[in-house]
């Protein structure tokens, strides 16, 4: 038992387990572990290392929102419960970029169905280093991209998501949404065409 | 001639093609009006994610309200009713039963367990072991411990037990009867004709059976005790006591002690109650009477007789051999009918040896 915990604590792989080495090498695997085990001294831990993360991830899937604060305690809830199957064999950061990409989609997708919500604006403190005329034209993108997103396939959106907002590689992409690679490459490129088809009517339509 | 793939016009649009790749696909998107309007629609979409403003750094404002929120769901322990966090549910409800189980047995044990005296054992231990109880006439001790146990005599009375203090020639139904013998209720004791038995029943009352006297022990109860003279000659000393009834019957009468000392005489169709201190309640036929201290009261063949003579003697054969070497109860003297010089057999009262018989009524 003695040697069990001191492998855990080193982030060592077992010899009776055939499992991924980065995963188990991973930094965040000895929290993830006993925050699913009901330590809350793991979880505040855990939240610590890993809060960049996920306001990166859901900042580019959202873009600036009032809503943040709830998305990332959603996105947090929803960790926990992805970790209550967690047995240490994959990365945490990959638990929680997926969480975060679908927390982020499936909150463009209401914003979508409730247009009468105003059009989030990037605060000034975000935007210091912008002159005026390049925060209106980031503010027109952020506006359009999420709306463009919005509009695609779950699949397409978080394969576009991963590949285009937050520079995944195919092979990551694949062990995140669980499908062979080059299911996510043709998967990209039927997303590419309907993002640059959303767009195109986007700007038509402002025109 | 065939159009770009979507991966070549995205390559093209960010340049990232390898140059040979780069010059082939500029040359098609020249000749080719369809694909340079894609190439087109493709740059002005990545022109959009180019302007996408960078992640800034997480504001500690927003870093600290989600550390609170979450702190607040997930540090509350997800029993709310449970407020023990270092014992889970299923173990403090273990912990629970096993102390709600030994105090059970504990008050159980209490129940049995002896007095300060050491005399007297409830009844209840004696139920559930089903060894005797004992109880100490003297103090009435057996009695006196009914409290420890009220809650299972709410639920069925409790069965109390007599015993043999000293007995000479006397069965307890077909078994011969032996001192310190327990009798439990439905025991019926009986003795020959030299025969004698010394009882002591629970609530501290002494009864002395003579010869050929058969008495059933019907109901030996905390709040009844019923004993019922089938034949020969019963005679008890009663303590006084408000907290439970101690019924004699012999055919068709019944007496009810009051506090005193009384016996109980019965042959086929005569029974004599004489009461040599205090008084008993008489039923008989539906009518009750007091019998007092001296008095006699006789039902013989259907009628009621009361008198102030002498004390009546046992009737003719009881104990009549003379043959009384049955050590009595505590507080009774030997029993013994012995001749004089004159050849009558004088009689001595069992429960009070200062008394002399002149012997039996008639005799």
């Amino acid at each position: 038992m003695q040697l069990i915990n001191v492998m855990t604590a080193l982030a060592l792989p077992f010899p009776f387990m055939s499992t991924d080495f980065s995963a188990v090498a991973d930094p965040l695997r000895t929290i993830a572990l006993k925050a699913r085990d009901g330590e809350s001294a793991a979880f505040s831990m855990l939240y610590e290392r890993t809060r960049e993360m996920a306001w990166a991830a859901l900042y580019r899937v959202v873009g600036p929102t009032p809503d943040m604060e709830d998305l990332l305690q959603e996105s947090y809830v929803q960790l926990m419960r992805a970790l209550k199957g967690y047995r240490g064999d994959s990365k945490v950061s990959t638990f929680l970029h997926r969480v975060c990409v679908n927390v982020g989609l499936m909150h463009l997708r209401s914003r979508r169905r409730r247009p009468e919500d105003p059009v989030d604006e990037i605060p000034e403190s975000e935007s210091q280093a912008l002159d005026p005329e390049r925060r209106a034209q980031a503010q027109q993108a952020s506006v359009m991209v999420r709306k463009a997103l919005a509009t695609m396939s779950q699949e397409k959106a978080d394969v576009f998501v991963y590949h285009e907002l937050m520079g995944l590689k195919p092979e990551e992409i694949a062990e995140l949404v669980e499908c062979p690679v080059n299911t996510v490459r043709s998967r990209l490129n039927r997303a590419r065409v309907d993002f640059t088809a959303a767009v195109t009517q986007l700007r038509g339509t402002e025109v | 001639m065939s159009h770009l793939s979507q991966e070549t016009l995205w390559s093209l649009a960010r340049r990232e093609a390898a140059p040979p790749e780069l010059a082939a696909g500029d040359a098609h998107v020249e000749a080719c009006p369809s694909c340079r309007e894609q190439l087109s629609q493709v740059q002005s979409a990545q022109l959009m994610l180019s302007m996408l403003p960078v992640p800034p750094r997480m504001p500690a404002a927003l870093s600290r309200a989600v550390a609170v929120k979450l702190e607040a769901k997930f540090q509350r322990p997800e029993r709310w009713w449970w407020p023990f966090e270092s014992l889970s549910p299923r173990m403090g409800f273990a912990f629970a039963g096993a102390a709600l189980a030994a105090v059970v047995v504990v008050l159980m044990a209490g129940g049995s367990a002896p007095t300060s005296g050491g005399a007297g054992t409830s009844s209840m231990g004696t139920i559930a072991s089903g060894r005797p109880a004992s109880g100490n006439p003297a103090t009435g001790s057996s009695v006196a411990q009914a409290p420890a146990v009220q809650v299972a005599a709410v639920v069925a009375p409790r069965k109390l037990t007599v015993k043999v203090s000293s007995v000479k020639r006397a069965k307890h139904d077909s078994t011969a009867l032996t001192a310190d013998h327990v009798l439990a209720e439905g025991s019926t004791i009986s003795t020959e004709k030299a025969g004698a038995a010394a009882l002591e029943l629970p609530d501290g009352t002494l009864a002395s059976l003579t010869g050929a006297t058969a008495v059933a022990l019907t109901t030996l109860e905390e709040k009844q005790l019923t004993l019922d003279v089938k034949q020969g000659s019963l005679e008890l000393d009663v303590p006084h006591r408000e907290d439970r009834v101690l019924t004699v019957t012999a055919g068709a009468v019944t007496v009810r002690d009051l506090g005193t000392r009384f016996s109980v005489q019965r042959e086929s169709e005569r029974v004599v109650v004489q009461v040599s201190e205090g008084s008993v309640e008489v039923s008989v036929a539906g009518e009750q009477r007091i019998v007092h201290i001296g008095e006699t009261l006789t039902w013989a063949n259907g009628k009621t007789e009361l008198s102030t003579a002498k004390p009546v003697a046992p009737v003719r054969g009881a104990g009549a051999s003379g043959d009384h070497d049955v050590a009595p109860p505590r507080g009774h003297a030997q029993p013994p009918a012995s001749a004089d010089d004159s050849g009558v057999e004088r009689w001595t009262n069992p429960l009070r040896p200062e008394t002399e018989w002149n012997g039996p009524a008639g005799h």
